[in-house]
């Protein structure tokens, strides 16, 4: 893959606020969560965790850009795409217990783990997957503007709902979920 | 498939001598002294048609040239919806992978050897979706091609498609969109404006001996000529002109074959000049030859700019040794779609010219076999590297060759060999084209920096506009323009949409945005028509 530092936010963006978010509201019922757990705290959980993931990959993705720079052909394997996932995760983790999303320690044996490494691991896979194929197909002048969302007004219309009425959607689950 | 690929296969021919850039209009004038008057005009009126009696055919877009530029521009304006009978491609090839095929058997690929492109690079698929890799693995019934392309470049090296993988999808891809349609077998003579606004297209019908010259005209013209002719260096045409008929020194895009079979039947030295991928092609080719066929060559290697490491500043350094550049394609991938290509593209006229020079240039893939090939090469001292160039080059009363050598250090030597293979690429001087020279005499075209047609971004030919009409070039006549890597099947399908994007502006086509490009790619899917 061949992106921009514009082109690698703006496709984490996307990615993650419309596969990522369908996953983990279609999922997260599904994910293992210990005995007493509400479904509310699943969600709650599941879909911070989304969130963080999408805030922090705004910064991973400059550090990746920065590394993309030592490469000659200034390009970003699918695998690097892949590994990445393990990396992203422990600061993640760190800070849904730092802002109270994840109650309990942090530690491994936190009976939270299972259902964070199941829904984040899920995740990062499938949105992975969707930047490897189906976005090609969905936005095809994509891959040939350093993973940009097209300048023309026609393409603009599928990344503008997809980002922003895809937020509402959070938006919208957490205030449920919280009430 | 093999015998498909057999019928009108383009083939450079030997050159002998400089292509005389005016052949075409030449033998026009000559044919039918009223084109002589057309030909002096530089913009066409229909009346003057009229009274030259000559055959005027409509088309809304006609692509010429008929090969893969063509094809990529054809094929993403019938997804964009595009019917064939708006589309005409005038081509003297019979199918748009004719002059591929001819250029890959000449570099000593066969169907199953792999190109030097990438999986996502499809020129029949203008989402690269489904990869190259996932086509091969399910043909081949192997995981193999997908495991590579995902562990690419870090565990094992770049997934490249076989030429067979690339052909069965042209092929497909060709039928599916028509093509047969489309296609008027005949070779385009000049391009002119018309006075109304448009094009008109001059060309020599070739499927009919008997007919005339005949005229096409359009709103909008595409040109897509590819190379002239391969490099030929002023020594080898020296030598050429000396002793006519000596088939001992040979450009690698020439026919030579028998250069392999002698070698084979006898031992010999062979000199190789260039250090692309042609040049490391056919030392795989020698090589194979020495340890399959038994023979005993011994191989010569002369580098111009011998590379003796990793050259540039630590954020834009390109690995390098042995006399080569290596970088897995023609440019690095950035240039195509990423952060080199926005450069690219902010950049204009030196500084454009600089930075593409930088990035492309002569280099080759750095491949583990043809790494250990060269190692045993130069561990059992058949193959030699020197940093020189040939000052001399004649014939020996026995035959053979003999060169003096001007080296690197400033030394000189004389050095007898049976061959000189030259793999030193092609000539990309637009004055060797006929259509395009009179393009720059007549038609308002200029050129960039890099000796290639001046281009927008769009691909639309400055100073060519007519009216409403557009011209455009895409490929190796689009050199210089804000796409660095124009001759590839990336760069082909990149200028497709950039030249589909301008001319849905004009209103000519539908932009494939998300939902159409969805509903074509599922027909794409079940090999279903536009």
């Amino acid at each position: 893959m061949t992106l921009t530092l514009g082109g690698r936010i703006q496709t984490r963006l996307v990615l993650m606020s419309s596969v990522g978010l369908l996953w983990t509201l279609a999922m997260a019922r599904f994910f293992p969560r210990p005995a007493g757990v509400s479904l509310r705290l699943a969600y709650q959980i599941t879909l911070g965790t989304a969130i963080t993931m999408t805030v922090f990959g705004i910064a991973w993705e400059v550090v990746y850009h920065g590394l993309q720079q030592l490469r000659w052909d200034k390009d970003w394997p699918s695998v690097l795409g892949l590994l990445a996932g393990p990396v992203e995760a422990v600061p993640v983790w760190l800070a849904l217990h730092a802002l109270g999303i994840v109650p309990g320690d942090w530690g491994l044996s936190t009976p939270f783990l299972m259902l964070f490494a199941m829904h984040f691991s899920s995740t990062s896979m499938v949105v992975w997957l969707a930047g490897q194929g189906p976005l090609r197909v969905i936005q095809p002048r994509w891959r040939f503007e350093g993973g940009t969302f097209s300048r023309r007004p026609p393409s603009l219309t599928v990344p503008f709902l997809v980002t922003y009425i895809g937020m509402l959607f959070v938006l919208g689950a957490l205030w449920l979920a919280g009430r | 498939m093999t015998d498909k690929l057999g019928a009108g296969t383009a083939q450079f021919r030997r050159i002998t001598a400089p292509a005389a850039i005016s052949v075409a209009r030449a033998e026009a004038a000559s044919a039918r002294p009223e084109l002589s008057r057309l030909l002096r005009c530089g913009v066409w009126d229909d009346e003057f048609l009229t009274a030259a009696g000559l055959p005027v055919y409509d088309s809304q877009i006609v692509s010429v040239g008929g090969g893969l530029g063509s094809f990529a521009l054809v094929d993403f304006l019938r997804i964009a919806g595009l019917t064939t009978s708006a589309i005409t491609v005038l081509s003297d090839l019979s199918a748009p992978y004719a002059s591929f095929v001819s250029l890959a058997r000449a570099s000593q690929l066969g169907l199953e050897d792999r190109l030097r492109s990438d999986s996502s690079s499809r020129i029949d698929n203008i989402w690269g979706c489904p990869g190259y890799a996932v086509s091969e693995a399910l043909a081949e019934r192997t995981p193999a091609p997908l495991w590579r392309v995902l562990t690419e470049p870090l565990l094992s090296e770049y997934f490249t498609p076989r030429v067979r993988t690339v052909l069965t999808g042209i092929e497909r891809e060709a039928a599916r969109i028509g093509w047969g349609e489309m296609l008027v077998r005949s070779r385009a003579m000049v391009v002119r404006r018309r006075s109304r606004g448009g094009y008109f297209v001059l060309t020599q019908p070739l499927d009919d001996a008997c007919a005339g010259p005949s005229v096409y005209r359009c709103r909008h013209v595409h040109l897509a000529l590819g190379h002239s002719r391969p490099r030929l260096a002023p020594d080898l045409l020296a030598f050429r002109n000396l002793h006519p008929g000596a088939s001992q020194a040979v450009q690698a895009y020439e026919p030579h074959e028998d250069v392999y079979r002698q070698l084979v039947s006898s031992p010999g030295t062979i000199v190789l000049r260039g250090s692309g991928i042609t040049a490391s092609r056919v030392l795989e080719r020698l090589v194979h030859d020495r340890d399959a066929l038994g023979a005993r060559t011994e191989i010569l290697h002369l580098f111009r700019h011998y590379v003796r490491g990793a050259t540039g500043p630590p954020w834009f350094r390109r690995p390098g040794g042995n006399g080569f550049a290596y970088q897995p394609f023609s440019f690095p991938k950035a240039a195509a779609g990423g952060q080199l290509r926005q450069r690219t593209l902010a950049l204009s006229g030196d500084e454009r010219a600089d930075l593409i020079a930088r990035m492309g240039g002569t280099t080759t893939a750095r491949r583990a076999g043809w790494q250990r090939q060269l190692r045993r090469g130069r561990h059992e001292g058949w193959y030699l590297a020197e940093s020189a160039v040939v000052r001399d080059l004649r014939l020996t009363p026995s035959g053979r060759l003999r060169m003096t050598l001007a080296r690197g250090d400033g030394s000189e030597c004389q050095v007898d060999a049976d061959f000189l293979l030259d793999a030193t690429g092609f000539e990309d001087d637009l004055r060797h084209h006929a259509l395009l020279s009179d393009l720059l005499d007549c038609g308002g075209a200029s050129t960039s920096v890099l000796g290639g047609l001046d281009v927008e971004p769009s691909f639309e030919v400055r100073g060519t506009r007519s009216g409403a009409g557009r011209m455009y070039a895409s490929g190796i006549a689009s050199l210089g323009g804000a796409l660095a890597p124009v001759d590839s099947f990336w760069g082909l399908t990149h200028a497709a949409l950039e030249i589909c994007d301008d001319l849905s502006d004009q209103g000519m086509c539908a932009v494939p945005g998300a939902f159409r490009s969805m509903g074509q790619w599922w027909r794409w899917v079940r090999n279903r028509q536009p």
